[in-house]
């Protein structure tokens, strides 16, 4: 037999009283394996036959060496004169000599080889037909370092790794409450991820947790590499250019969204946590307006408001004021425009779409440079949008400026995913604009509206609370309120349970 | 699934009275008094939507299943097929009227079948979804009417030769062309169009103040266009206002913000988010009509007929703008508004309350 028959076929046995058999049939379904140990070893006076099993480097070594087999070796020395059958030597494991505080007893094949290869150590006692598995999990990890995607002037700091015990640890750490709940699941039939969900249990509205549970356990894939698998999988409208959920590396931000009712998805191996139910806004705040005080706060926000228009709009908008619109540009900046475009070939909406092009492939690549190339893309970049480009007669300068607007706005919206959307609206808008002028762009931006005003994330709808609007939880859209004043959550996220605080400054 | 709440559907039909209404100056029959025939058509406006409403509490069901229980089946579907009719005949009429006006102004050379066909792809876009789609869509825009309205209050300073004068006399013509320009003109187009959203009501999510919503609507549509009558009336003169094709595009055009001027594409906008809300209200009521005739159990299937319907209309209506203008004016007023959105409806009032009505399930 093949080893997947074999593991399937061991899954749900018992494991044998006998340590000889147990061994033999773990050596085969481990067998190939070099990264896995095996020790044995012989416990008191009557040599009780023994052996632990751990894999290398998934392991904390010193913990295995201290706690396990230091006290097991030579502690049980000191029981001479007082011999113990296998039973009970079993049982003093138990219960005196292993030195470490979290130990489940195992009775399947399946799951000792499932805990094995999560990093944790059996130890099986010849005689008794249960392993003792203690968890020993320690690898080598990236250590908790800045967020460097979602950077804040004020505020924590720290950012999630990929370990997941690491990342509940933060919000835990933050969140003392016995309601906290963090639940876990595994997905992935070969990779086994471990998946927890976390969410405050009478804050977070029972549905959505329910239905985030639903979602999850119906995955049947492979693998779970990062948690963008697990965005696509549960996510509302699958063929929506936009984001449904939202994700952050940022542990202070989790929690804050916990606390609003919100139900986040953990995935091992990603750093960057999901959070549902998701609304079009929260991609327009950062965790930054919350600490800096509020009028600054408000300012930002309706810079990147203006900032998310500009990025989706500046270059159609351009192009269909110079191509159809001419009389409503003041007339000087109209002439300077022309004079400008006159030894240019091209047509303007080939000139924006060809510098909006050339941007992206900047852009593209500056991302994948290597460090100590990265100079010579900014040098390049600014040849060609820039002066140079202009003085060959390719492109327009205003067309450069837009152009150049239009990026820069773009990279000040905080999140990247829905900057990816609005990036890649642009060039449709581009097209329409430069072909229908501003009732195409309208026409267009009634479409992307319409197809906003569809979505939905969890029972919650994607425009809210614009629409369906909710007048008492405008005052967390487009301003911010201070702290003091804001009382309630979300009512949509968070169900009945919308107080947060009383009122204090009266 | 019932989505819609009230503030939406109030700011839904505030986009669809506004849509059209606000491109003309409506009864210019009345030359200078146009504002008091529209505070006079508004007044008449409010028991004409208690009628809609108390029709709708009533059975609590759309037009076509109202038509059915109070007339019987045949005569109810014979009805419910003319109001379907009349329904397509209207978003034709509206599709048009942006047709011209974007031919007219800034799309020169553009044929008038590129215009339908791009506002029909919105519009169908728009009844891919539920209907709430929509109506949280109006929602969305209301905002940039608003803030278009205070600029052109703003603006129209600017214009030479603004007076408030050119409303004088007062009823310098006696008081008869003033009625006559408020009935039925004015109380049909806008007011009565109100009769569509009859199909959009049973998907309110509550009815308990409906009454007081669609009251404080037509308060506020009387008096944005009674507003709007003012301004342009004050800003372009009796004459003027009469010649022109789209009233209110002129007084835009005339507005000038510094070396700002030529804003009227700004104002095409509003005027084409009202205009594809307005159509896709009608193309919906229509489908649904449509749909209840014939017990149909989906309805997405008839968009593309709908669409190519209405496409066609937009375009056989009528051989000229001066043409498409005259029909509104003479025929479709009196032949087609009044007994719709009036006579019977008022019929079927009195008698729902000589009959029994039966809850429909």
């Amino acid at each position: 037999m093949d080893r997947s028959h074999l593991i399937e076929y061991y899954k749900d046995m018992n494991l044998y009283d006998d340590i000889d058999k147990n061994l033999e049939v773990l050596k085969t379904l481990l067998k190939q394996n070099s990264d896995i140990i095996f020790r044995e070893f012989r416990i008191g006076e009557k040599k009780v036959k023994a052996f632990l099993i751990c894999v290398d480097g998934l392991v904390d070594k010193a913990l295995i060496n201290n706690s396990i087999i230091e006290p097991i070796t030579l502690e049980t020395r000191k029981l001479n004169g007082n011999p113990l059958n296998k039973k009970s030597v079993y049982e003093s494991l138990l219960n005196y000599f292993i030195t470490t505080a979290d130990i489940k007893e195992e009775e399947k094949f399946g799951n000792v080889v499932e805990r094995i290869l999560d990093g944790d150590t059996p130890v099986f006692v010849d005689g008794v037909d249960k392993s003792i598995v203690i968890s020993t999990k320690g690898w080598e990890q990236r250590s908790i370092a800045e967020s460097t995607t979602e950077a804040v002037v004020r505020g924590p700091k720290e950012a999630f790794v990929e370990t997941l015990r690491v990342n509940t640890s933060m919000l835990r750490r933050r969140i003392k409450n016995p309601n906290f709940v963090i639940e876990s699941l595994k997905i992935g039939k070969y990779t086994k991820t471990d998946v927890a969900i976390a969410y405050i249990k009478d804050v977070a509205k029972d549905e959505v947790v329910e239905e985030v549970k639903k979602r999850l356990n119906k995955i049947d894939i492979d693998g779970i590499i990062d948690s963008g698998y697990l965005e696509e999988m549960i996510e509302d409208n699958p063929f929506s250019p936009f984001p449904q959920i939202e994700h952050s590396e940022r542990p202070d931000k989790i929690a804050a969204e916990l606390l609003e009712g919100r139900v986040a998805i953990i995935s091992d191996g990603s750093p960057e946590v999901l959070v549902v139910p998701t609304i079009f806004v929260q991609f327009f705040q950062s965790a930054e307006d919350y600490y800096e005080r509020y009028y600054i706060s408000t300012l930002f926000r309706i810079l990147r408001l203006a900032a998310m228009l500009m990025s989706l709009t500046l270059p159609s908008i351009y192009v269909a004021a110079v191509t159809y619109h001419q009389e409503m540009i003041p007339s000087p900046l109209a002439i300077s425009i022309a004079a400008q475009r006159e030894g240019v070939p091209f047509t303007t909406l080939m000139e924006a779409f060809l510098m909006e092009f050339f941007f992206e492939i900047l852009r593209e690549a500056g991302i994948r440079l290597p460090m100590q190339v990265g100079q010579a893309v900014s040098i390049v970049g600014a040849l060609v949008i820039g002066q140079a480009a202009v003085q060959a007669g390719l492109v327009s300068a205003a067309t450069v400026i837009v152009v150049a607007l239009t990026g820069i706005a773009s990279f000040s919206i905080p999140a990247f995913n829905i900057a990816i959307t609005f990036r890649l609206l642009r060039f449709a808008m581009l097209i329409v604009g430069g072909t229908l002028g501003f009732f195409g762009i309208i026409m267009a931006l009634m479409m992307i509206l319409a197809h906003l005003a569809s979505l939905e994330s969890f029972g919650v709808p994607y425009l809210s609370p614009l629409a369906p609007s909710n007048t008492r939880e405008l005052n967390d859209v487009f301003i911010r309120i201070p702290w003091w004043a804001k009382i309630f959550r979300p009512h949509k996220v968070a169900g009945q349970n919308v107080k947060r605080q009383n009122y204090s400054r009266s | 699934m019932k989505k819609i709440t009230y503030t939406e559907l109030f700011s839904a039909m505030l986009v669809f009275e506004l849509g059209s209404a606000i491109l003309f100056v409506l009864g210019i029959s009345a030359k200078q008094d146009a504002w008091i025939a529209m505070i006079i058509a508004t007044i008449a406006a409010f028991p004409l939507m208690y009628m809609y409403v108390t029709l709708f509490k009533k059975y609590d069901a759309n037009l076509p299943q109202i038509l059915e229980g109070v007339f019987g089946k045949i005569v109810g579907k014979a009805l419910s097929a003319i109001y379907a009719i009349y329904f397509l005949y209207i978003a034709a009429r509206v599709t048009r009227d942006f047709d011209e006006l974007n031919i007219s102004t800034i799309y020169r050379q553009t044929p008038i079948s590129a215009i339908s066909i791009a506002i029909l792809i919105v519009v169908l876009y728009f009844l891919l979804f539920d209907i709430s789609v929509t109506i949280k869509s109006a929602h969305m825009v209301l905002p940039v009417f608003v803030f278009l309205a205070a600029m052109q209050f703003l603006g129209i300073f600017t214009i030479n030769g603004i007076s408030i004068k050119k409303l004088f006399p007062v009823f310098g013509n006696g008081f008869m062309p003033v009625i006559k320009a408020a009935f039925p003109h004015i109380l049909t187009f806008p007011f009565g169009e109100l009769i569509t959203f009859m199909m959009i009501f049973p998907e309110i999510y509550l009815k308990k103040d409906l009454n007081k919503y669609c009251m404080a609507l037509v308060a506020v549509t009387g008096l944005w266009l009674t507003i709007n009558t003012v301004e342009i009336l004050s800003a372009l003169g009796v004459a003027e206002t009469a010649r022109a094709n789209f009233p209110f595009y002129q007084l835009v055009l005339s507005m000038k913000f510094g070396s700002f001027r030529n804003l009227d594409p700004f104002y095409a906008v509003e005027i084409v988010i009202g205009g594809v809300i307005k159509i896709t209200v009608f193309a919906y009521a229509a489908i649904k009509t449509i749909q209840s005739i014939f017990n149909l159990k989906e309805y997405k299937f008839l968009l593309i007929p709908v669409g190519t319907i209405i496409y066609a209309l937009s375009i056989l209506i009528a051989d000229s703008y001066p043409l498409h203008i005259l029909i509104g004016l003479k025929l479709t007023t009196v032949y087609i508004h009044v007994p719709l959105q009036i006579i019977i409806p008022l019929i079927v009032l009195i008698l729902s309350f000589i009959k029994k009505p039966q809850k429909q399930q």
